[in-house]
């Protein structure tokens, strides 16, 4: 849950529906300032900033681009997700969680402006080509359902086109105020999963299992499409059933026929990580798994661990829901020939099989693909 | 700055057992030094301090003691008066940072020495004036934290077994696990990365497994190896013997914390092995076999050695062991 102790707001940004909602929600009274300065020395001269600046919101504007190409990375093969950067950093305390090390320091951000968003999309919902867009990438999308009219106004405004779908993936339940909007199916709501012992030991202040489960199906009973994302995936003893055990469960849930897409994906991480994890998460044995340098820089685990966990689980895939799109997020053409016995190594190729997917379960215009 | 001068003095009021300034480390050779006191005299005057009945060495430890050996019953000192202890202290320093590089144990005995007389950012606002080097005061601080563990890795530190990198790694642990390691690092002689590796493999395994380092140690090849308890005059192994060990340890770690990556090495290693290349060829797998590219190095002095080697390469692309590295059935 957003409960900030403080909370900073740009001087001159406007005070919009939008924003008043979004005040109205949060405690402390705004302070406003003049750049993102003073919110930066705040949060740099704490002990724990990470974990400082989850109780600091800022209400701003993206000074930068709001659409933004999924950065990837060399060598492994990316899908070519198309990121709505409408805030930054995250509530919940996940011990993976990249945000810790990837923004120098994190800040919790809300990008404010429904008429930039509107200004961004519209071209988009007009072009010929067919997008997965997605505001999960830098924060987790729905910790600011609570507070914000933020899901609401994307929610609404990808119900009324059908050349891209919008995907709100998180680790929480926060989908009461989406359930009853006109959606379109044009919205996938997607949930992170994971084996209930690494939520309860690496994941602090998010839903359980059962939970995110529920909600999705609850969220499936109101015509939504959803999706799963199995990344970060932990190598562990007896995480081969543990995590058969989470393919099982979303499908009692679930039927396949609603599930759009699911992601699978190993633990990966910048080294310097590493030392984050270790200070902050001090119990955690997460990066102590066999890893290995990665092509990328990223430290991930040693390949033929990945392929034969990798093969575990596309066994159970094909058994329980073979029609489902289940894809890799950054591995390359062995792991993906040994675990699926074949590539989309020709570019777009992987886009292109999501992109079907979405416009199969979704309704987007198939003469776009 | 105290004034001081130059007095004949005798070498019996000298108290060499009081150390309470001396930053250079208890082992060193003192038999060459001692001959050129004989045959030269002591050409730099050794600072002292007056006490209360006796004179405290400053600087010069050694001279002095290679006087006494070398029978001299008078010599000439720097005195200061009795009561300068933060000029004595800082003197003790300058002396020897303004001569040579200190060395890393030297280093913590001298903050150590200056932290009785001033806090840490006093003496970083002046290390250039001290050390002959800036300073800051977390490192300072650090280094105060490195003295405070144990005696032991002082002497570590003397004979360059453990790294103040890697000491600095341990002040943040346990006691216990603390002194495990410094015994640990006793009994072998590694480079200061090697130092690293090892506390963090050793760190992670033990995390991992849920054991104690004491345990894993027992486990290791050093378990033979340890005695009925921690410091430096444990082993009696020789120098050639110590790097031997501490490279048995490593592969013992690698094997216990890479566990496949250890095993798909020795295999790929085997399987290379019994591909019985010419000398000329060379396979090289991909790193941490997470690339897909292999290569394959061919040396060659003339055309007869091309042509032989090519058509072994050409045996070996028919070959049932070479298709099963190259599939990587591991």
């Amino acid at each position: 849950m957003i409960r900030p102790t403080r909370v900073f707001i740009d001087k001159d940004l406007d005070l919009t529906p939008e924003i008043e909602y979004l005040l109205s929600k949060v405690k402390p009274t705004p302070e406003k300032v003049a750049d993102s300065r003073p919110v930066y020395d705040l949060i740099n001269q704490a002990d724990d900033p990470v974990g400082f600046a989850k109780k600091v919101l800022y209400i701003t504007t993206n000074k930068g681009a709001l659409i933004r190409q999924c950065p990837g990375t060399s060598y492994y093969t990316c899908c070519d997700y198309t990121i709505l950067h409408c805030g930054t950093f995250c509530t919940m305390d996940c011990a993976y969680c990249i945000l810790q090390a990837y923004f120098h320091p994190p800040v919790l951000q809300y990008f404010a402006g429904f008429d930039r968003y509107t200004a961004a999309l519209d071209p988009i919902f007009q072009g010929d080509t067919i997008l997965r867009i997605g505001t999960g990438e830098y924060t987790d999308s729905l910790i600011w359902e609570p507070v914000s009219l933020m899901p609401k106004f994307l929610v609404e405004k990808f119900a009324a086109q059908d050349r891209a779908v919008l995907e709100l993936k998180t680790k929480t339940v926060n989908i009461d105020t989406l359930l009853d909007l006109d959606h379109n199916q044009k919205t996938i709501l997607s949930w992170s999963v994971n084996t209930p012992e690494i939520i309860a030991s690496q994941e602090r202040d998010t839903a359980s299992l059962a939970a995110r489960l529920k909600a999705a199906a609850k969220a499936v009973s109101k015509g939504f499409r959803v999706a799963f994302h199995f990344d970060p995936i932990f190598l562990y003893p007896g995480c081969e059933n543990a995590y058969e055990k989470v393919i099982e469960a979303i499908f009692d849930h679930v039927s396949p026929k609603d599930v759009v897409w699911i992601s699978i994906g190993t633990f990966r991480f910048m080294p310097h990580l590493k030392s984050i994890i270790e200070a902050r998460f001090p119990d955690s044995t997460i990066p102590y798994g066999e890893f290995i340098t990665g092509l990328d820089n990223k430290m991930r685990y040693f390949k033929p661990l990945r392929i034969a966990m990798y093969q575990r689980l596309a066994a159970v895939f094909r058994q329980i829901a073979p029609d489902v799109a289940v894809y890799f997020c950054m591995e390359d053409e062995e792991v993906w020939m040994k675990t699926f016995g074949f590539f989309p190594g020709e570019p777009k190729a992987l886009a292109h099989m999501l992109d079907r997917a979405a416009a199969d379960r979704c309704g987007l215009d198939i003469s776009l693909l | 700055m105290t004034a001081m001068t130059f007095t004949d003095i005798p070498v019996s009021e000298i108290d060499l057992s009081d150390t309470g300034f001396r930053i250079t480390g208890p082992h060193y050779d003192i038999e060459s030094l001692s001959a050129s006191v004989s045959q030269y005299g002591i050409v730099v005057a050794p600072l002292v301090l007056w006490g209360q009945d006796k004179y405290r060495v400053v600087s010069g430890f050694r001279r002095i003691e290679a006087a006494r050996r070398a029978g001299l019953s008078r010599i000439t000192c720097r005195v200061m008066p009795a009561g300068s202890n933060l000029d004595a202290a800082m003197a003790a320093v300058t002396e020897n940072a303004f001569s040579r590089e200190l060395t890393s144990s030297e280093l913590i005995r001298a903050t150590a020495l200056l932290l009785r007389f001033m806090d840490a950012k006093g003496i970083a606002k002046n290390a250039t004036a001290i050390f002959n080097r800036p300073l800051n005061a977390g490192y300072i601080n650090t280094l105060a934290r490195i003295h405070a563990m144990s005696d032991s890795v002082l002497e570590l530190l003397d004979q360059g077994r453990i790294s103040i990198k890697a000491c600095k790694n341990l002040v943040s642990m346990d006691a216990e696990t603390r002194t495990e390691f410094l015994h640990l690092f006793s009994m072998i002689k590694v480079s200061s990365g090697l130092q690293m590796e090892i506390i963090t493999w050793a760190k992670e395994i033990c995390a991992l497994e849920k054991i104690t380092l004491s345990r894993l140690i027992q486990e290791s090849p050093l378990g033979d190896n340890g005695s009925d308890g921690p410091g430096p005059a444990d082993s009696d192994l020789g120098h050639r013997d110590m790097s031997a060990l501490g490279k048995q340890l490593k592969a013992f770690l690698a094997q216990r914390r890479f566990p496949a990556l250890t095993a798909a090495k020795d295999q790929t290693r085997e399987q290379i092995k019994g591909l019985d290349l010419d000398s000329g060829l060379q396979l090289t797998v991909p790193e941490n076999f997470e690339g897909m590219v292999y290569a394959m190095q061919m040396e060659f002095k003339n055309m007869d050695e091309f042509k032989t080697r090519l058509n072994r390469l050409t045996e070996l692309a028919e070959l049932y062991d070479f298709k099963a590295l190259v599939d990587r059935k591991i």
